[in-house]
């Protein structure tokens, strides 16, 4: 009897042990993590935030990931420390879609160390994900103040405007920014930007410069589109010539100089190409659409029906098949009056 | 720590590089084609295209803005209706002067080019009701348009101004441009009126702030609407000139409501904030108007190919 009392009191008092260590176990994780560093160093300390930010990291496990920065910062013992720390903030922060908080951290880092560009890009990288453009700008602008050359800001400024749609101040400092680096893809960048500010010629002679180093087909291919835009059909076709030299297999070059002959009205040309066009992009339902067209054009009504039914099956965007509909109305009732059709 | 951040800052340079993707698209290629054919038309064998300009004071900066993207478009521009600001603009574009000079004409122009407009001239104003003089806008004007006549015009213009002893809507389109436009711009109260052809004329924007229906008589079949137009809401009405603006843009808006619904597609710039007077952001209102107009590009030439692409389908 006395036996199985004791037994029973042994095993209470375990349980009473497993439960107290249990809630110690408790209380320890519901302490603030502060209380728990038992070393006095700070360096150590801050390395133990860093490696609880990794882990937490990888586990995606952001709200720890940001309170051991928060602790790494008490830690911190130098400005460059803190201002990383407040940059790391910020990314997590920009990571988990907080915006206003990321942007918080990085002013903070930007304001402890003016100096640092890190910061000001991704500041300036958040405004522009928030579309608040003009803010962006103003952070290149004042890196600009202090070092006006500095080539990935004259960049930044050129692409955010870009992005605002304000393509002739953009095309300005991408101007600017191909004096400091002429680089290859910049010529590309600058001359779509001066294409869609309404300088096709400066995009065209950019294009030239640039085939003039390197020969590549989608430079070829876009200076052709410019100069179609220009009105400029012959030397347009030249230069897709010049882009079917480059990789003959590409369908594309064909179809825009189908596209540059049925605009100079020379119908036996185009179809050629079209034809081309419609081997070499067989998924493709434009060249199709443009042979249909011709033949529509020539009156040979079966293949314009046998080609606007291949443009149909092939068709997997809105504006083709819109086209392609009015086009089946004009081959079936080519009598009606074009008022009615409208 | 620098290595990553090297890193990130390259990311996020190379970000934005998607916007300038050279894939090929099969429907900007056809549209791209069909909207080729139409700027070849002939504009007897298109939709005659108006623009109507509203009044703003310096908000109608904007209109610049819009005017350089609809022809960095090829939209076709065949009448232009002005109002107020929208009519200095307007003559000038209708003149012949190119969007870019427009531009840097704008951005070095000051109340003391265009009126006698200054802190002691607005005192007297208001100690002896004496109104001030636009006489030099007039000048500025002949200077900018080459001192037309309405008939030597490149485009259509007309523009709009309020008979200050009748209140009527007086439609400008004949004799001298740059009187006409003067006149349009006369803000009341502050400006003198303009003796115009036996009438005491100021701006248009008291009887007719954006007249839609003149370009509807004009002959448009097709009209775009810039509206530079204040939130009023938003105002503090603190001053005697200021309850004065607030007045007008009570009245217009009314108006203003009812003449957009004549219109085929309505550009509003965000510049509400800017004030009637504040030329000095005329760069930043500019820049508006380039946007509102190039978010509406689309939708404009997808209504005029609408129009005629049959035509252009079988030619």
């Amino acid at each position: 009897m006395n036996y199985k009392r004791i037994n029973l009191l042994f095993f209470l008092t375990f349980l009473l042990c497993v439960f107290s260590a249990l809630s110690f176990c408790d209380v320890l994780n519901s302490l603030p993590q502060e209380q728990v560093f038992q070393s006095k160093n700070k360096n150590k300390n801050y390395k133990l935030c860093l490696q609880n930010y990794n882990q937490a990291i990888s586990s995606q496990n952001f709200n720890a990931a940001l309170n051991s920065l928060e602790q790494a910062i008490g830690f911190a013992t130098t400005n460059k420390k803190r201002y990383e720390l407040f940059v790391m903030q910020g990314d997590t922060y920009f990571n988990i879609k907080q915006y206003a908080k990321s942007i918080e951290k990085y002013e903070l880092a930007v304001d402890l160390l003016p100096q640092q560009e890190v910061a000001k890009f991704k500041l300036a990288g958040v405004f522009e994900t928030i579309e608040l453009y003009t803010r962006a700008q103003d952070v290149y602008f004042d890196v600009l103040t202090y070092n006006p050359k500095s080539f990935d800001a004259i960049y930044a400024i050129a692409l955010s405007y870009f992005r605002d749609g304000l393509y002739t101040k953009a095309l300005d400092y991408f101007l600017k920014a191909l004096s400091l680096k002429p680089q290859n893809d910049l010529y590309r960048k600058t001359a779509l930007c001066a294409n869609y500010s309404g300088q096709s010629d400066l995009a065209v002679s950019l294009l030239e410069n640039l085939t003039k180093n390197v020969r590549s087909y989608d430079d070829y291919f876009l200076m052709g589109e410019l100069l179609t835009k220009k009105s400029e059909y012959k030397k347009s076709i030249a230069v897709l010539t010049d882009a079917i030299n480059l990789d003959k297999e590409n369908g594309s070059a064909y179809l825009y100089i189908g596209i540059n002959y049925l605009l100079q009205n020379d119908v036996e040309s185009a179809k050629k190409n079209f034809k081309l066009a419609s081997q070499k992009l067989s998924n493709s339902a434009l060249p199709h659409f443009f042979l249909s067209l011709i033949y529509n054009l020539q009156k040979d009504r079966s293949n314009a029906l046998a080609e606007l039914s291949k443009a149909n099956e092939l068709s997997t965007s809105p504006v083709v098949r819109q086209y392609c509909k009015k086009l089946r109305i004009l081959i079936d009732f080519p009598s009606k009056k074009l008022s009615d059709v409208n | 720590m620098k290595l990553i951040a090297k890193i990130l800052l390259v990311l996020l340079l190379i970000y934005p590089q998607n916007i300038f993707a050279s894939t090929v698209d099969q429907d900007k290629i056809l549209s791209d084609y069909i909207w080729h054919k139409f700027t070849m038309l002939n504009p007897s064998q298109r939709p005659k295209v108006a623009i109507v300009l509203g009044g703003g004071g310096a908000r109608g900066f904007a209109h610049i803005g819009v005017l350089k993207v609809l022809k960095d478009e090829n939209i076709p521009i065949d009448i232009i209706v002005g109002n107020s600001v929208g009519a200095l603009v307007g003559a000038m574009y209708a003149s012949g002067a190119p969007s870019e000079s427009i531009e840097k004409l704008a951005e070095n122009t000051g109340w003391n080019d265009i009126s006698n407009f200054s802190n002691p001239s607005v005192l007297k104003l208001f100690i002896t009701g004496k109104l001030l003089s636009t006489e030099k806008m007039e000048k500025y004007m002949e200077k900018y348009t080459g001192a037309k006549r309405f008939d030597e015009l490149k485009v259509d213009f007309a523009c709009i101004a309020t008979d200050i002893l009748t209140g009527e809507r007086v439609v400008l389109k004949e004799g001298d441009v740059a009187r006409a436009a003067r006149a349009s711009a006369t803000i009341p109260g502050l400006f003198a009126p303009v003796e115009y052809r036996h009438r005491f004329l100021i701006d248009g924007g008291l009887s007719d702030n954006i007249p839609t229906d003149i370009a509807k008589l004009m002959g448009a079949n097709y009209i775009i609407t810039v509206c530079v137009s204040a939130d009023f809401s938003k105002n503090k009405v603190s001053s005697v000139f200021s309850m004065l603006t607030q007045a007008i843009s009570i009245q217009g808006r009314q108006l203003d409501d009812e003449k957009l619904k004549l219109s085929d597609i309505n550009i509003f710039p965000k510049v509400s904030d800017v004030s009637l007077m504040e030329l000095n952001r005329s760069r930043e209102c500019i820049d508006a108007g380039s946007v509102a107009a190039r978010e509406s590009v689309a939708q404009i030439k997808k209504q005029l190919l609408e129009k005629t692409s049959n035509y252009l389908l079988l030619n």
